[in-house]
């Protein structure tokens, strides 16, 4: 606030000669200087060293705490600097602004939310909403220095002292609410304590933080209000979220100034008259000295303020020895009953101007009446005390007092020279106060000269006194009185047109900034309406006729000249009332034809008119300020020699008038889009302006678009910066930062920006559209429509809009919807790609790859090396198989771009596609190194290396793909295969396992998974699986099959061809299904069925059916050959063919034929196991057992002997076979014990055939059981190291 | 308040013998002081009705019969500041000690007295800082009722002091309002704050008597405590 005295000068004086100790006797001048007569300013002083040094602490680095302001219920208001701008300012925060609770954050953001979105002179501006170090949220606000209306109250001794100022302090407060109320906000915590009075006059209303925005009663349902904000309306996170409804019951407020409804906690009831009530109470306790309610604490407050009996205070004001209209006004406001208010601060602050203009009015009259009526009572005095005085003087004489009279004579001569004396002193400091007066024109000079006659009349009134004198005096205050009152009008509308002219500016700064009419209109009408001017209402030609005489006439004539530009009547021949009104106000002002023919020609940009402007700029030359709107509009609208034209005469007109703002401006910003070469002639044009006006965001704001043409982002982010602090409302800068957020990635900051954008300028569609551009890349598309809708319904050819629209409903599956928005939109933009693309992914997105492809060759007409295009069209390609078209895109797009990730991934996939691996590995590992998070290229990598055999190599890469992409399933999928090509069916189970926690209902996760049980010997378990599956619906060839193979495993034939049956009823090509029901048929002898299947599936070309027509015919021809009991020789028989042959024979009852085909088997060792030879053969030997028991005991004997030595030797084979350890191994042995169940039904018998072991019936059966719980014992032990290394499996993998 | 006929136990004196006038006076001059450091101490509202009590209670202590004014010796080293500070703290003590003692009984207090500051130092500081603004503050007084008195030059220098001091003006602004040269104004300033600084000095002696030289002492440590 002031400077340090240095520095020190030549022949000037050692500052610091005051002592050692200058530096800090000048802080404590400041302090001793700087808190003068407030309260506030006293309290500050003291609480600065009281401010917790904690906020000072955490603060936002920009800001500097130097005490602590106010503390309230909610928050802690500090006074710091803010160190980047050198100005003093306002910081809240709240209690415990650590962890602040839900809703007092919410609160506290709707606080700043509302009052950074109020605009107005008794509002407290709204620098900044950031966050502390800690990252607790802090409101910046505008410091104010004076002192609270409440402190003003309480000085002030009695009720009737200040009165009038109290009442014009009020009125201030009323118009702030009326806006605001105007806005739909509702303060709700009105009282005198949140109103500051600032050292200039200023009144501002503070502290929102209970303040709620009320819906609107023409709003639709929130959801529709949402989408639907209107204009000038305020906007919150409550407002816009769904916690928009108070809670209902709560009691928020300050009980003695609180409605009846407020103080009942009914929520719903709390409108704008909450807020007149409370301006009543103030009112109360201007015109009282009280509130409405007192009492000695807050519950007995709040209850009488429940109560809302207002009666007693309505009766205090009416003592309060007011006019009779003010008090009629102050008890409406306190009416109980909410309907009985005045509707809001507007009716009030309206009666209230009404109530204030007709005492005034009453008090001239009356003080003219009054000066009147004291001179002519004073002439009657005088004329009657002559009378008297004669009688007295006549009765002194009749009483022969002579001495006394001469006496009495004496004195009254001296008496009466003495007044004439002070008189004559007295009318001589009256004229000096006059001329003094008069020289400075001033409301106070006159107020002392009208005060000092007034003391002249009093003096003058005596009976002695001079009457001429007496009449000059009251001449004298007559006439101070009315300069006075004149004086008083005249600074009334001074001040008025200071603030109006300082409005104009900032108004065509935001139109130049952000060019919106409406915002614009609305503005102006504001501004006006604030100085006493209604545009609406007062007819045009007397409103220019008031304004004309006045400081305002040039600048609003040039300011609706910069708006009229706009205006073009070539493209809207009729316009709204408002603008046509603004526009003959225009005329009005400045009715020169040439010049409303220069604005005509600049409002249609017709190039002739402009050419002819430029061409013979002498007209300009005179008007600066036109001369810089027509080479604005022709630079920017107008063709290419024009503006080289531009630019020349803003040159020159910059030379000759280099103090000139808008002529630097319009220079610089013009110069910035002539690339980098007239870069230091506009930066020096920028620098010029914007210190000829440092607060005018304007300049900030194009120097910020010049930033970005020279893609200086350093630049752009300062000028951005520097504009919002000036003014955070400034539009296009706070699109145009968050256009810069949106390119750094960062779309929550950029969500931030946007929000307070629309929530200030509903009207602004690129903020709306920007809006939808975060929304879709934070993920959420439906939110992203609405905004694009709404950008659309205004502007339904806005390209970017409808290809972004497009985007987004491509992304949410609606792509009918989509195509149509694409279309338009590519069309829209005939030089730019990225529609066109986004119309191509479209249809490759359909499966329309040709149409994708032609559209990207369209597309890469326009941009032959555009990436994304090179990309798109090579994946377009891959999909349509055609990769050697689709490769060189690829290289083309590396060899471009070589970090281009999605090149090499793209690369690598129709390298391999190709079978060019090792090129094919090339890019797959490039692209890793650039991106390890690239989704799928660890996977096909994997794939690679799992081709070519490198298991570990592939694993890892499997489990690197997971890693970044945890539901990646099909990499669990591949993990499992490569488990289960490696015989490792137990880690196979787990790793699929883990694929099915990702995907539960996964097919081939749950095929492979059923598979790898059943290769583990858990068949059961899979049958289990598969038949789930089935259950669920999932029918499909493969599971089909899975099922048909495991319950052949199980033995459950029959089940298995019924499986493969239904599946070659739907599929009669499959191989799967035409072999696995030619064994099944084969096997049960149907030797013509199978050869019928075969040839037929021969003939469909279903690959090797004919060889295997061949086979089984051989196999047949061998089978009927055996049947009849012929010897056939076997030698080149597969083992199992060997064995199924045999077991065909005993089914059909030639048991002992069976047993001779399987004499060759059942002569090797005994330990091998091939196949179940010796089962099937002790099978044949029971059956023959059982058919000899009857006739032959002995053979009978010997048979069962032999089968059961065989079911011995074959349950030793498996023992053995099993101890090898190996998990194929495993599976096997448990598919042979179930074999071994089935077999024992194949012999026919269930049980110990005890009636026909009559002889050792005892020993045959303790064999026969013995045998099959060995088996049984077997298998469980199996089961139990299925399950113990599944467990270790999962260990493993984990 | 007339500085070159009274000194502050003039004041002290009146107060303690219950003299209308300097009661008030009393309280004027020092109920800022006090609240100020209360309101350190205890980190919370100036108008917490504790702060306004513990003023009261502080003004009782010295005033009550046999209280601190009537013990109080002006011979006393460092003045009138220590000693009142002394008692202000003692009464912040006794009131803390009574706040544990309810809350240990009832409900919560709102200043958490079991989170106070244990560094008296720096509470002391406080002290000193209010009490400086306190002198700062009289020294302006004592300027403006001399200039209202018709020291046309003290009201010259005061304007000065408050343009620049106040309204924030730069020399260079002040001496184009004023029409004067540069240096010269920054010669008038020099000699309004060597003024200032006087007064200051007076007004520091007028609670401080003894030598001048203790006073300036005064001053010096004051002025630091603002830094």
């Amino acid at each position: 606030m002031t400077e340090d005295l240095g520095p020190k000068q030549a022949g000037a004086p050692d500052p610091s000669a005051t002592g050692e100790y200058g530096g800090s006797l000048d802080k404590g001048l400041r302090l001793a200087f700087g808190s003068s007569g407030s309260r506030w300013g006293e309290l500050r002083a003291e609480q600065n060293s009281a401010a917790p040094s904690s906020f000072a602490e955490d603060a936002p680095e920009r800001y500097a705490i130097e005490g602590e302001l106010a503390r309230g219920g909610m928050g802690i208001v500090y006074r710091g600097v803010d160190r980047a701008l050198g100005r003093e300012v306002a910081l809240k925060v709240l209690i415990g602004e650590r962890a602040p609770r839900p809703d007092v954050l919410e609160r506290f953001v709707e606080e700043a939310q509302v009052a950074a979105q109020l605009h107005h002179p008794g509002i407290i501006p709204v620098y900044e909403f950031t966050r502390a170090r800690s990252g607790a949220p802090v409101l910046v606000m505008e410091f104010v220095k004076g002192e609270t209306l409440a402190a003003k109250l309480q000085d002030r001794g009695t009720a009737t002292r200040e009165r009038t100022e109290l009442l014009r302090i009020f009125e201030r407060v009323c118009e702030a609410m009326a806006y605001a109320h105007a806005r739909g906000v509702v303060h709700r915590d009105l009282k005198p304590s949140n109103v500051l009075l600032g050292e200039h006059g200023t009144v501002l209303v503070v502290d929102w933080g209970l303040a709620k925005v009320l819906p609107r009663a023409s709003e639709a349902p929130p959801a529709a209000a949402k989408s639907e904000p209107r204009d000038g309306s305020i906007h919150t996170l409550r407002t816009d979220g769904p916690g928009s409804a108070s809670l209902a019951g709560s009691v928020l407020g300050t009980p003695a100034y609180m409605s009846p409804e407020q103080a009942r906690g009914r929520v719903d009831l709390v409108d704008a008259r909450a807020d007149v009530f409370a301006l009543g109470a103030m009112l109360c306790e201007i015109l009282t000295g009280a509130p409405p309610y007192v009492g000695t604490t807050g519950e007995d407050l709040l209850l009488q303020a429940r109560d809302g009996d207002t009666r007693a205070a309505s009766a205090r004001i009416a003592r309060s020895g007011v006019a009779p209209e003010l008090i009629a006004l102050a008890s409406a406001a306190l009416s109980r009953d909410r309907e009985q208010r005045p509707a809001d601060a507007e009716a009030l602050s309206e009666a209230l101007r009404r109530q204030r203009e007709a005492m005034e009015e009453r008090r001239r009259e009356a003080e003219v009446a009054r000066v009147r009526a004291e001179t002519q009572a004073e002439q009657d005095r005088r004329a009657r005390r002559l009378v008297v005085g004669l009688v007295a003087v006549l009765a002194l004489i009749s009483s022969a007092a002579l001495a006394v009279r001469e006496r009495y004579r004496r004195e009254v001569a001296r008496r009466a020279e003495e007044l004439r004396s002070a008189g004559r002193r007295a009318l001589s400091e009256v004229a000096s106060l006059r001329g003094e007066a008069l020289a400075r024109s001033g409301e106070d000079a006159w107020m002392r000269c009208a005060a000092r006659a007034r003391d002249a009349v009093s003096l003058l009134a005596a009976p002695e006194a001079d009457a001429e004198l007496h009449a000059e005096a009251q001449k004298e205050l007559l006439s101070a009185e009315e300069q006075r009152l004149a004086a008083q009008a005249l600074a009334l509308r001074l001040q008025r047109e200071q603030s109006l002219l300082l409005d104009l500016e900032r108004i065509r700064s935001h139109f130049a900034d952000h060019s919106s009419f409406a915002s614009f209109e609305r503005l102006l009408g504001e501004a006006l309406g604030r100085a006493g001017f209604d545009a609406n209402a007062e007819d045009t030609a007397s409103l220019a006729g008031r304004i004309r005489g006045t400081s305002i006439a040039l600048p609003l004539r040039e300011l609706l000249e910069c708006w009229a530009l706009g205006v073009d009547r070539s493209v809207a021949p009729t316009l709204p009332e408002e603008r046509e009104r603004l526009l003959a106000l225009l005329r009005e002002l400045d009715p020169d034809a040439a010049r409303e023919a220069i604005r005509s020609a600049c409002a249609s940009a017709d190039p002739a008119a402009l050419r002819a402007l430029l061409a013979a700029p002498e007209a300009l030359r005179a008007d600066t300020h036109l001369l810089a709107l027509v080479c604005d509009v022709a630079y920017h609208r107008a063709a290419r020699e024009l503006q080289q034209r531009a630019i020349a005469l803003l040159e020159e007109a910059v030379a000759a008038a280099p103090g000139d703002f808008w002529l630097q401006a319009t220079l610089a910003h013009a110069l910035s889009f002539e690339g980098d070469a007239a870069r230091p002639r506009s930066e020096a044009a920028f620098q010029a302006a914007v210190a000829l006006r440092p607060s005018l965001v304007v300049a900030w704001s194009w120097w910020a678009v010049a930033g970005n043409m020279w893609r200086d982002l350093a630049l752009q982010e300062r000028a951005l910066v520097r504009a919002l602090e000036i003014d955070p409302t400034a539009a296009a800068a706070r699109n145009n930062f968050a256009v810069l957020e949106i390119g750094r990635g960062r779309f929550a900051e950029a969500e931030v920006h946007l929000r307070l954008l629309v929530a200030q300028h509903p009207e602004h569609l690129k903020g709306w559209y920007n809006l939808g551009v975060v929304c879709a890349r934070l993920s959420r598309p439906t939110e992203a429509l609405e905004h694009y809708d709404r950008v659309l319904a205004q502007a339904p050819d806005m390209s970017d809009a409808l290809v972004e629209k497009g985007v987004v409903l491509l992304a949410l599956g609606r792509a009918a919807e989509a195509e149509p928005c694409l279309e338009k939109g590519a069309r829209s933009m005939p030089r730019d790609p990225y529609g066109r693309i986004q119309l191509g992914k479209l249809r490759m997105r359909q499966g329309r790859l040709a149409e994708a492809i032609q559209t990207f060759d369209a597309a890469l007409k326009l941009a032959p090396d555009h990436p994304e295009l090179l990309l798109q069209k090579g994946i377009a390609l891959h999909d349509l198989q055609r990769y050697r078209q689709a490769r060189p895109l690829f290289e083309r797009l590396v060899a471009n771009d070589p970090q281009h990730v999605q090149g090499w991934h793209n690369l690598g996939m129709a390298c391999a596609e190709l079978g060019d691996v090792a090129k094919a590995e090339l890019a797959y590992r490039r692209t890793l190194e650039l991106d390890p998070r690239v989704p799928w290229s660890a996977h096909n990598l994997g794939r690679l290396l799992q081709v070519r055999g490198d298991r570990s190599g592939a694993e890892e890469l499997f489990r690197r793909e997971i890693a970044q992409h945890p539901d990646r399933w099909e990499s669990w999928l591949e993990l499992g295969n490569l488990g289960t090509s490696s015989q490792r069916h137990d880690v196979a189970v787990v790793w699929i396992e883990r694929g099915l926690a990702v995907h539960p209902r996964q097919k081939s996760l749950l095929e492979n998974h059923a598979s790898a049980l059943r290769m583990l010997g858990s068949v059961e378990e899979a049958i289990e699986r598969l038949e789930a599956l089935l259950q669920q619906g999932i029918d499909d060839p493969i599971l089909r099959l899975n099922l048909a193979y495991a319950y052949r495993t199980a033995g459950a034939e029959e089940a298995s061809f019924q499986h493969l049956s239904a599946l070659l009823e739907r599929e009669p090509k499959r191989p799967e299904a035409v072999m696995g029901v030619a064994i099944e048929l084969f096997e049960r002898a149907r030797f013509e069925e199978t050869a019928e299947l075969l040839r037929n599936a021969a003939r469909d070309k279903v690959p090797n059916a004919e060889a295997a027509r061949l086979g089984l015919e051989r196999h047949a021809a061998l089978f009927r050959a055996l049947e009849a009991g012929e010897r056939v020789e076997s030698s080149d028989l597969a083992e199992i063919d060997h064995i199924g042959l045999a077991r065909m024979l005993i089914v059909r009852g030639h048991a002992r034929a069976a047993l001779d085909w399987l004499q060759p088997l059942l002569e090797g060792p005994a330990n091998r196991r091939p196949g179940s030879a010796r089962l099937t053969a002790a099978c044949a030997a029971l059956r023959l057992a059982e058919e000899a028991v009857e006739n032959d005991a002995e053979s009978a004997a010997a048979s069962r002997a032999k089968a059961f030595s065989w079911l011995s030797e074959d349950l030793e084979a498996l023992r053995c076979w099993r101890e090898d350890d190996s998990l194929a191994t495993l599976g096997q042995v448990r598919g042979a014990l179930v074999r071994w169940r089935k077999e024992r039904l194949l012999a026919g018998v269930r049980d110990a055939p005890a009636a026909t072991l009559a002889e050792d019936a005892e020993t045959a059966a303790a064999a026969w059981h013995a045998l099959f719980r060995d088996a049984r014992e077997l298998e469980q032990e199996l089961r139990k190291e299925v399950e113990e290394r599944l467990a270790v499996a999962r260990e493993e993998t984990r | 308040m007339d500085y070159p006929h009274s000194t502050c136990w003039t004041v002290i004196r009146g107060a303690a013998e219950r003299s209308d006038s300097a009661l008030r006076e009393f309280g004027r001059r020092y109920a800022a002081v006090l609240a100020a450091y209360f309101v350190a101490r205890w980190h919370c509202p100036r108008d917490d009705e504790r702060v306004q009590d513990a003023v009261q209670e502080t003004f009782l202590e010295m005033l009550r019969q046999g209280g601190g004014l009537e013990r109080f010796d002006p011979e006393r080293p460092g003045g009138f500041r220590p000693f009142l500070y002394g008692v202000a703290r003692n009464i912040a003590w006794r009131a803390e000690e009574q706040a544990r003692t309810r809350k240990a009984r009832h409900a919560a207090s709102s200043i958490d007295f079991d989170r106070l500051p244990s560094e008296e130092e720096s509470l002391a500081l406080h002290f000193d800082r209010a009490w400086a603004r306190a002198m700062l503050r009289e020294a302006r007084e004592l300027l403006e009722s001399r200039a209202t008195a018709g020291d046309a030059r003290l009201r010259e220098q005061l304007e000065l002091l408050k343009l620049h001091f106040e309204e924030g003006l730069k020399i260079r602004a002040i001496a184009a309002l004023k029409g004067l040269d540069e240096k010269a104004m920054y010669r008038a300033m020099d000699r309004a704050r060597q003024t200032f600084r006087e007064a200051l000095v007076e007004v520091v002696g007028f609670h401080h008597p003894g030598a001048p030289r203790e006073a300036e002492a005064e001053v010096k440590r004051l002025l630091a405590a603002l830094e």
